[in-house]
């Protein structure tokens, strides 16, 4: 394994177990373990103890709390996401989110309004053009704000304040330069499925202007 | 994330820019002039955005957290506003030293770490996979680098040199000269104790990559962050005399020579004057 494939495979391990992809992580740290170089030898005690964090996390992933029965934390990937499930209108325009590897995970619950966190990355490690023209509607969604500062030239990071009427949800987000997505959304428990879809939908439009073809 | 986002006031002063200064020393020798500095630019906001994503400890909103620890007990920005007769409700700000808290050492390391990240980004201009940040493991870097020589030898080029021109050449011509075949260490420390402690934990971090990736023994970066009273990152860059490399590499494995756990003076007078700088 070269440098930079170690390098790179490790950093995706890291990304993947902070989106919440134990199992992608698992195996890129596994493929480490096996390549048996000088270097994977000094990170096996780090490899381990990652991987027992993962088992870990793996299990309070699937456990049900007291407090939050109702609210199983729902990782999904964005290929589960079915297109005929999409409103009437939506299908023609939608093309999937082939640039993030994104997951939602619900992580709290007061009456029926869920909270659900946001994180993604790029896999192919392009960074992103984050000066790009917003509009200030898309489809069912307003682009409430967007802030491309410190540096207007050379944005680091760059934020989106969005809400969408029906299903009704507030999304707020942030991509950074390197294309690591961060957010969160408030919505209804009993619309999740179709409000997730509207997110990608939302997704897939902003990321084909981070990652023009 | 949302409190930003719904308050203009906090996301302006969040958001405003933040110059961070940086200089890269050769060595490990703290005393010594820097080579080269310079400044990046950054905001709390982005500090905040990176803290989730990188470091090993969880702490929500470093950015902020490192404002606050930027002026810890500073005099100069965080005057006492005394009450005035008139007005009793409006009492001296008890805010002019924080004598009875100290610092979170978890948050302090974290703090470090994103601005070291940032550093890679900015100024080393890194891809995302271009680094990959390792679980805390105290024989092994906090980062590992794929990185080549020559991003190093261009900042030598274009930065405000601090030492004479041929030197920082030298060094630029040398790293241009170079491969390395794996990823390059670098450790960062970002709590100031009285002594060496952390320079030495740092080194034998690196030391231990040393021995047990031969190939890029000599070669290694050393990142001191400091918070207070100003932000400063302190980059040492360890790289090998061209003619010591088997020396280096014969001394870290011969237990006669250089114990197994050296302090800071042992691995300096074994180790210091093979190295550049």
């Amino acid at each position: 394994m070269g440098k930079n494939m170690i390098v790179n495979t490790l950093q995706k391990a890291r990304l993947d177990e902070w989106i919440g992809d134990y199992s992608s992580a698992e195996k890129l740290l596994s493929e480490i373990e096996e390549s048996n170089t000088a270097i994977t030898y000094l990170f096996r005690k780090t490899v381990k103890e990652r991987k027992k964090k993962i088992e870990t996390a793996g299990k309070y992933q699937i456990s049900e709390s007291v407090a939050y029965r109702e609210a199983k934390p729902a990782l999904f990937k964005t290929e589960n996401l079915q297109i005929d499930n999409l409103p009437e209108g939506m299908i023609d325009d939608n093309t999937p989110v082939s640039c993030w590897k994104y997951s939602a995970t619900v992580t709290s619950k007061v009456d029926s309004d869920l909270r659900v966190e946001i994180r993604g990355y790029n896999p192919d490690g392009l960074p992103p053009k984050l000066a790009f023209d917003m509009p200030a509607q898309i489809r069912n969604w307003s682009i409430i704000d967007k802030t491309l500062k410190p540096n207007n030239e050379q944005p680091s990071l760059v934020n989106f304040f969005t809400a969408s009427e029906n299903p009704a949800v507030q999304l707020y987000f942030s991509v950074d330069k390197w294309g690591l997505l961060s957010g969160v959304a408030i919505l209804d428990e009993n619309d999740i499925g179709i409000a997730l879809r509207h997110i990608d939908f939302l997704f897939s439009k902003v990321s084909s202007q981070l990652w023009p073809r | 994330m949302l409190s930003q986002s719904l308050n203009p006031i906090l996301s302006g002063w969040l958001n405003r820019p933040r110059e961070i200064e940086w200089c890269i020393t050769m060595g490990l020798d703290g005393k010594r002039r820097p080579n080269i500095k310079g400044t990046f630019l950054t905001s709390l906001a982005y500090i905040d955005d990176q803290g989730d994503k990188w470091g090993d400890t969880y702490v929500m909103i470093v950015g902020q957290h490192y404002e606050d620890y930027a002026h810890w007990n500073s005099v100069s920005t965080l005057l006492p506003i005394g009450g005035t007769h008139g007005t009793r409700n409006f009492v001296p700000s008890p805010f002019s030293k924080r004598n009875n808290k100290g610092a979170a050492p978890g948050v302090t390391g974290l703090i470090g770490e994103v601005l070291t990240t940032v550093f890679l980004q900015n100024v080393i201009n890194l891809n995302p996979f271009d680094m990959a940040h390792i679980m805390g493991d105290r024989k092994a870097p906090d980062f590992c680098l794929d990185i080549e020589p020559r991003l190093l030898s261009n900042l030598f080029r274009t930065s405000t040199p601090e030492r004479a021109r041929s030197e920082n050449e030298a060094i630029a011509g040398y790293l241009d000269s170079i491969v390395w075949d794996q990823p390059l260490p670098l450790e960062c420390k970002s709590r100031r104790e009285k002594g060496d402690r952390q320079v030495r934990n740092a080194m034998l971090q690196i030391l231990e990559y040393w021995r047990r990736v031969p190939t890029m023994a000599g070669y290694g970066i050393f990142a001191q962050v400091d918070v207070n009273p100003i932000t400063k990152l302190r980059i040492h860059l360890l790289i090998p005399k061209t003619t010591e490399l088997d020396n280096i590499r014969r001394i870290i494995n011969d237990l006669d020579i250089l114990p197994e756990e050296p302090t800071v003076k042992e691995f300096n007078w074994q180790i210091g004057g093979k190295l550049f700088g």
